[in-house]
């Protein structure tokens, strides 16, 4: 039997609490929506009657001033709301020239400079509390250095006085805060009837109903003269909400609201810088090459092209879909959909070509249907399925159900006339690019990506977001990179014979690190020879796909292929791949910034008080090893601070690298650009940075010793013994010398 | 020079406050 929540009674309690609070603090917001339902009854039938020329005697009462109380009672009535504004236009002129005669009047300067100097003082008088304060805690805290100790996490009785304390009380209260309010979370009913209830005596409801009157009644009067009776109109309903929150919540409330805008401009400028990212990306060819020394964050910035890349063959399909079915406005295209997302989940579709090949037979199929009756046309598709082993309904056999007679079969572009069956095989291509669940990259190394598709059995669509991700959730609809077989990028001899993955490729993004090792050049390659029996980088054939790539891509058009690579230098790659690329040069990489604005104040104060901690901190530790309440606090709290300064900066920081972009024929024409890296983007997990680590640790693990047992020079000179123990080819051929 | 450069934020953030201040103080006087 489930038992009863005794949470519900808290919440009963609390919703009673509120409407005691609508009795007794917001008598007049029943009086008003009263007044306000009136408005606009009002003035709809005076609307409607104006409208259709209707005669009538109604006279719209939007523009009287409310009546408070609106039920007079015996009982004394609260005072009327009293705002700064005067009830008519002329007392509202006349306040205006009054506020500028005063705005420039000196004696007012000087009343607001004296003003300044009180606030100035009382801050004085604060600091002058605060600044003794400081000096004793900072006394207090340099005994802790006076003593020196080595108990190890002990507590000092302070310390545990008060664990036990937040262990009795502020966890307790905590704990049950915090379900309670998982509690309202999930009780949708309390929050909407609290919500209405709140919103109903702020006025809320009477405003939008006011303002919906006097729309009603000012598109036919065109009265502007009472337009700023409806102002005061709305200061008086407004005073509801201005006079019962406290000033100090209307700080917390402009704070958040202050916070949340800056955020908004940090999101746009990264999309912005994004939006940049991918023109930059589009301008490069099929294949190109970043360069630069070690640090210069090459690896990092070809996963961060290559996420965007995948991105953009997505939304570069998902267009193109657009446009075809266009070519086809009646055409029922889900039907279709559905056939072929059927074959795919059978493996009877699974690249662009079985895609084409469907396609193809049922187009055949479609013309040999066409004039069969349904016996006929069902024994055609038990006979589909015994020949092609594919499964496809009566529709997809009646043309999915499109009445071509009525609405054609045939698009005319102003090139060229295409047909329906054509216009399919490229929507078929276009959709299984677009819907492919998996990642489009294929690399050799592992990248992660957490697009996710969201279906709700139509037209499914895509979730590419880099910036607002829940970094708690990431692993839940993560994938990865597929991983590169170079055997399906070799038009000749493969490392693997038999390999059933070697034709695999036709689109996607691929993404090779330190190519120039995968690959070499002409010296790296001295001695290989093409009429070799076994695989080498001559006689694989890999030059002439790299030559070829985008044509087992290439669907309507558009190659949906592109292969980025980087290496420490160009020349390590071999001149006949160079050639065909671009080369993008990382020449510095800037550092971190700040995409979200406002938050001087809050850096300023951060590295003031993470400054002091550290030199604190670590002194502390020197000389003691056991927890002090003070210490305990003054950790925590800058933990936090820390915390929200290091999340802040991983959601919105970026840094700016600095490219110069040369043709692979090196011709030393360069041009200057910026690639934005966005730590959100390219540090959430993406990739490692020590991708090829695995291999050298198993190599450090061969080892018997390590750095402490390494021998180490006897003094500043190094003896003949000791250059010996170097093993450099360099004292080698001295002492061969020395020999001969 | 990148605390000065802080600073000097903030201080042009305070003034931008002082006078928007003195817009309120006046409207509050009439």
């Amino acid at each position: 039997m489930k038992r009863f929540n005794y949470r519900h009674i808290i919440c009963i309690v609390i919703t009673l609490g509120f409407i005691l609070c609508g009795i007794f603090i917001f008598p007049s917001a029943l009086g008003r929506i009263i007044e306000s339902g009136r408005d606009f009854g009002l003035s709809a039938a005076y609307f409607f009657c104006e409208l259709f020329g209707i005669k009538h005697g109604i006279k719209p009462t939007v523009n009287t001033l409310p009546v408070i109380p609106l039920f007079p009672s015996q009982t004394p009535s609260p005072p009327k709301p009293s705002i700064p504004l005067p009830d008519t236009f002329d007392g509202f002129k006349g306040k205006f020239s009054a506020y500028w005669t005063l705005f420039v009047n000196s004696n007012n300067v000087l009343a607001y400079l004296a003003f300044m100097g009180n606030m100035l003082y009382t801050f004085c008088l604060i600091l002058l509390f605060a600044v003794p304060a400081v000096v004793i805690l900072r006394l207090a805290f340099s005994r802790y250095f006076n003593k020196t100790n080595n108990d190890y996490d002990r507590d000092s009785k302070p310390l545990r006085l008060y664990k036990k304390a937040a262990f009795y009380v502020f966890i307790p209260v905590k704990n049950f805060a915090v379900s309670l309010v998982n509690f309202i979370k999930e009780q949708r009913y309390y929050r909407m009837i609290w919500l209405l209830l709140w919103l109903f005596y702020f006025n809320a409801f009477t405003i939008l109903s006011e303002f919906f009157a006097y729309y009603l009644y000012f598109v036919v009067s065109f009265d502007l003269g009472s337009l700023y009776l409806q102002v005061y109109k709305l200061f008086i309903d407004l005073s509801a909400v201005l006079t019962f929150v406290p000033p100090w919540a209307w700080v917390i409330i402009g704070l958040a609201l202050f916070d949340r805008f800056r955020k908004n401009i940090a999101y746009m400028r990264l999309n912005h810088f994004e939006r940049r990212n991918r023109g930059f990306i589009n301008a490069r060819p099929v294949v190109y090459m970043t360069c630069g020394t070690m640090g210069k964050k090459k690896t990092t910035a070809i996963t961060d092209m290559a996420l965007s890349q995948e991105v953009m063959l997505r939304d570069k399909a998902f267009e193109k879909l657009l446009e075809n079915d266009l070519k086809f406005p009646y055409f029922p295209w889900i039907v279709f959909e559905n056939e072929l997302r059927q074959a795919m989940s059978l493996h009877k579709v699974y690249n662009l070509a079985t895609c084409r090949k469907f396609v193809h037979i049922l187009a055949e199929w479609n013309k040999v249907c066409r004039n069969l009756n349904t016996d006929s046309v069902k024994s055609v598709k038990r006979y589909i399925k015994r020949r092609y082993g594919i499964r496809v309904s009566f529709t997809a056999l009646n043309c999915f159900g499109y009445d071509s007679e009525r609405y054609g079969d045939t698009f005319d572009d102003g090139l060229k006339i295409t047909s329906l069956w054509e216009v399919l095989e490229t929507y078929a291509q276009l959709y299984f690019i677009y819907i492919v669940q998996s990642s489009l990259l294929l690399s050799n190394y592992s990248i992660r990506e957490d697009n996710f598709i969201s279906d709700l059995g139509n037209f499914p669509m895509w979730d590419s977001d880099f910036f607002c991700r829940d970094s708690r959730l990431i692993d839940s609809y993560s994938r990865h990179s597929h991983i590169l077989d170079f055997d399906a990028l070799r038009l000749g001899q493969k490392v693997l014979k038999n390999n059933r993955q070697s034709d695999s490729f036709e689109f996607g993004v691929i993404v090779i690190t330190e190519v120039g090792k995968e690959r070499g050049n002409k010296e790296s390659l001295d001695g290989k020879r093409k009429t070799d029996k076994t695989v080498n980088q001559k006689n694989d054939g890999f030059n002439d796909w790299l030559k070829m790539v985008r044509h087992s891509a290439t669907v309507d058009n558009f190659p949906f292929v592109k292969v980025i690579t980087d290496e420490q230098r160009p020349e390590s790659l071999g001149a006949d791949a160079r050639d065909l690329t671009d080369i993008v040069h990382i020449e510095d990489s800037g550092e971190t910034r700040l995409a979200m604005p406002f938050f001087t104040l809050a850096e300023l104060l951060y590295s003031l008080l993470f400054g002091k901690f550290t030199s604190l901190y670590y002194r502390y530790r020197f000389v003691r090893s056991d927890n002090t309440l003070f210490m305990y606090l003054f950790k925590a709290i800058t933990a936090a601070i820390h915390g929200y300064y290091a999340r802040i900066y991983n959601r919105f920081g970026y840094c700016v690298l600095r490219v110069q972009v040369e043709s692979g024929t090196q011709d030393g024409r360069t041009r200057e650009n910026k690639y934005y890296l966005m730590s959100k983007k390219i540090y959430s997990k993406r990739f490692s940075t020590d991708c090829f680590s695995d291999f050298f640790t198993e190599k450090a693990l061969r080892s018997p010793i390590g750095i402490d047992d390494l021998r180490e020079y006897a003094t500043e000179k190094a003896t003949f013994a000791e250059l010996k123990r170097q093993n450099s080819h360099f004292i080698r051929d001295l002492t061969n010398k020395r020999k001969e | 020079m990148k605390t000065f450069k802080r600073i000097l934020w903030v201080l042009l953030g305070a003034v931008i406050l002082t006078v928007i201040g003195y817009f309120v103080f006046t409207a509050v006087k009439v």
